[in-house]
């Protein structure tokens, strides 16, 4: 039987999806340069930088004056309320979209969102990220994300909120992945053939779930072609851009299948070409500047898709 | 725990104990409380509390620097327990006061005999603020006016069960009484089962199959859905509640359009059609080119496909003048006139302060009567004559004299009281009971249970969930 979605709730699927992905990039990050924070003898040039430059819109200099500063980033990040993007605001929008929509989502899922948000709201969070417990509260976090996803991956029934849930994280997913592969390639001018080291490029890794994948497909120096590789081509990689464009090709396919206007037919042929730029790019014999397009306009691409997609689907003020 | 008897009411009626100790319906249940210390009844006190919690069956109390906290309608773990004899008085009294509210729904809308007649006093219905005249003579489907209506009971001195209130337009509530059952099941699954308590749960089921048959196109799959104001109402948790349970979509009014007479829904692959709306929305929202025209909640054109009977509407436009405080007192009258029947239900006297009278015996009396505003619900408008200052009564009585149409004056009625564990120990409050009636053409249909409303302040006949009051599972047994 076909079953139809209001688009008010497409859109909250789409965007609840969305904030929960980024959350969960933000604090995988989060946590990543909290742990590497210990490590005192590593030559950490940016410390909490990348994380604050993509995530937050303080301006450079306060950029540069906290970048160090673990208690002032962990309070931002996590619990800060003028912050718009701290996951204690993002997890505020993921639950009202969820509850915008909270009849098609399955009650396993409002039920581990609405905790979350309880405990993102507890008065005493903000104390306590400046003891000890910090670190357990990160971790408690970063399972809670888990968990997530994996109610999600349980619960949730394939129709038309699937695919709306699944285009709005993979597009949130291959931002994330864009944006933090620039923060790591631009400070060395995007120099596929720079000599880098391992310890440098472990907090990309890490921060991507893709360090351990990583050390077992590409064992041998230098690394700085070989990352790309993996954080942008590798098939096998789930934060990879091409991994999280081919899933959204296939739940786009899923959308259109039944779908014959002429609009629809136009976004898909968009995505298409959006794709294809990625994959048929022969990243062996990739350059420096190739390297810094496709990263550019693959981010401006998806952000203009993401636009549009919005509009065909849930204009329905 | 609790060893002795509390000290009951000489006045009143115990649910639990009587002069001579515990009743039997309560015998099993409070042995099981007996045998329980004081930390495991906490325990289940916030294991119920993390239950709601959780599910997000929360309102939002906003402190000084604008920081929403969440807080969660208190749920007291006793049951209230009612025998299978007195629940079939309750069901059979329900039953045939929701038949003479249809019937006089249905007149008032069209001939309006029980007024020619002498019955009711046209100036009555004609000063109603719930009176919608824009729907004067629009057939609906089989004749049904309430379809799910919540009749608030009380109990006398003697356990005699009266109407305190019908509520015949938006009534809520029904997802506490089902939650209430489902906390119970966690914290006292063997209590339930040995008690032999009926089941409410069966409700959704009942109430969609209703819903359907009511659809104006004859088509085996309507469209049915929930309208529910948006996630800012208080009754949000119920509205997603209800439509999960039944499976139908929630929507809210800009995701509805008309066009030609007919209702649709914006839905990602274009419109389609809405034949039945469930909608939790009052009257004077439902549609701003008929009632409050800067309310952007309602749907323009609605009331003009509703004209045409190309939608059905849950409950229907208009039934507020069937439960005005006022037209309250003529429903025994509607009983005798549409029925020829006695009421099974006896009504709380109810004096009108329009009839200078009955005025006159209620201002010599204050500080023994309840004032209520005709218009208003949720515990607001009321003054309870004998916890007012004399200075409110004073200014109640010019309220009156300046308005009395607006006002009604009840005796002030003991109500029963049910123990609750206050403080880890067994303490006596007050309580209502509010079963939920669902009316379809094949008749109506009372599933075995209700929402027990419970003043938890000591002494307080107050039980609105507005007002600082909470909830009990309502326990039918056989």
């Amino acid at each position: 039987m076909k079953v139809n979605m209001l688009s008010r709730v497409a859109d909250g699927m789409f965007w609840l999806n969305r904030y929960m992905e980024r959350t969960d990039g933000m604090l995988l990050t989060l946590n990543t340069f909290y742990i590497l924070s210990f490590d005192k003898e590593m030559n950490d040039s940016q410390g909490y930088k990348p994380l604050l430059e993509y995530y937050t819109d303080l301006p450079m200099e306060q950029i540069n004056q906290v970048q160090y500063d673990t208690n002032f980033v962990l309070k931002y990040i996590i619990c800060d309320s003028p912050n718009y993007n701290s996951v204690k605001n993002l997890v505020i929008k993921a639950r009202e979209n969820a509850r915008g929509s909270q009849d098609k989502i399955t009650k396993e899922l409002w039920e581990h969102i609405n905790s979350l948000y309880h405990f993102m709201n507890s008065p005493d969070l903000p104390k306590k990220l400046e003891t000890s417990d910090a670190s357990n509260i990160i971790s408690k976090l970063n399972k809670d994300f888990l968990l997530y996803n994996g109610i999600l991956q349980v619960t949730m029934p394939r129709g038309l909120g699937w695919c709306f849930s699944s285009i709005g994280k993979h597009i949130e997913r291959c931002l994330q992945t864009i944006s933090l592969t620039q923060a790591y390639y631009a400070p060395i001018d995007y120099n596929l053939d720079g000599e880098e080291d391992l310890l440098y490029w472990r907090r990309l890794l890490l921060s991507l779930s893709g360090y351990e994948l990583y050390l077992k497909s590409y064992s041998n120096i230098p690394h700085n072609r070989k990352v790309v590789q993996q954080v942008i081509f590798n098939r096998d990689f789930a934060h990879s851009v091409i991994y999280t464009l081919e899933l959204i090709d296939t739940y786009l396919n899923s959308l259109f299948k039944d779908n014959n206007l002429s609009e629809a037919r136009t976004l898909h042929n968009q995505f298409g070409r959006l794709k294809s730029y990625v994959e048929f790019t022969d990243y062996h014999h990739l350059t420096n500047k190739e390297l810094e397009d496709i990263l550019n306009n693959t981010r401006t691409q998806l952000i203009q898709f993401s636009t549009d997609f919005s509009k065909l689907f849930f204009s329905y003020t | 725990m609790m060893k002795s008897i509390p000290n009951l009411n000489p006045n009143g009626w115990d649910e639990m104990f009587s002069n001579e100790g515990v009743r039997e319906s309560y015998r099993q249940v409070l042995q099981t409380l007996q045998n329980l210390n004081h930390d495991n009844l906490n325990d289940k006190h916030r294991q119920a509390s993390d239950f709601f919690m959780n599910q997000g069956i929360t309102f939002t109390v906003y402190s000084d620097d604008n920081q929403g906290i969440e807080r969660i309608f208190p749920f007291d773990i006793i049951p209230r327990i009612i025998t299978q004899s007195d629940w079939n008085e309750v069901e059979s009294g329900i039953k045939q006061r929701l038949k003479a509210l249809n019937l006089f729904l249905e007149d008032i809308y069209n001939e309006q005999h029980i007024i020619k007649d002498g019955i009711i006093p046209g100036a009555l219905i004609a000063s109603c603020p719930h009176y919608i005249q824009e729907v004067h003579g629009i057939k609906v489907p089989h004749n049904i006016h309430v379809h799910i209506a919540g009749i608030d009971l009380i109990r006398g001195a003697k356990g005699e069960f009266y109407v305190l209130e019908d509520n015949l337009r938006c009534p809520s509530g029904v997802s506490y009484m089902l939650e209430n059952r489902e906390i119970t099941k966690r914290i006292f699954p063997e209590m339930l089962t040995s008690n032999h308590v009926s089941m409410v749960s069966n409700y959704p089921m009942i109430f969609h199959n209703i819903l359907v048959s009511l659809s104006p196109r004859s088509i085996s799959n309507p469209n049915v859905v929930l309208l529910t104001p948006g996630v800012y109402n208080s009754a949000y948790y119920e509205h997603t509640f209800l439509a999960r349970q039944m499976g139908i979509p929630l929507v809210e009014g800009r995701d509805l359009v008309v066009n030609n007479n007919k209702v649709y829904m914006k839905t990602t692959s274009g419109l389609h059609q809405v034949d039945v709306i469930y909608r939790r929305l009052d009257d004077e929202y439902l549609d701003p080119l008929v009632f409050k025209p800067d309310s952007t909640l309602g749907v323009p054109g609605l009331i003009s496909a509703y004209r045409q009977g190309n939608v059905a509407l849950v409950n229907a436009v208009g039934n507020g003048v069937a439960d005005d405080k006022a037209v309250y007192a003529y429903v025994p009258d509607m009983i005798k006139y549409y029925m020829n029947e006695e009421p099974i239900l006896k009504n709380v006297p109810t004096y009108r302060m329009e009839n200078l009278d009955e005025r006159e015996m209620v201002f010599a009396n204050m500080e023994n009567m309840v004032i209520k505003e005709t218009n208003q619900s949720g515990g607001y408008g009321m003054i309870m004559g004998n916890k007012a200052t004399q200075q409110e009564l004073e200014d109640a009585k010019i309220a009156i004299v300046d308005n009395p149409r607006n006002f009604i004056a009840q005796p002030i009625i003991q109500l029963s009281t049910v123990p609750c564990l206050i403080d880890g120990e067994l303490k006596l409050r007050h309580v209502d009971l509010r079963p939920y009636a669902l009316c379809g053409p094949n008749g109506v249909k009372i599933v075995p249970g209700g929402l027990t409303r419970v003043a938890l302040t000591e002494g307080s006949l107050v039980v609105n969930s507005s007002q600082g009051g909470g909830s009990k599972d309502t326990w039918i047994v056989k």
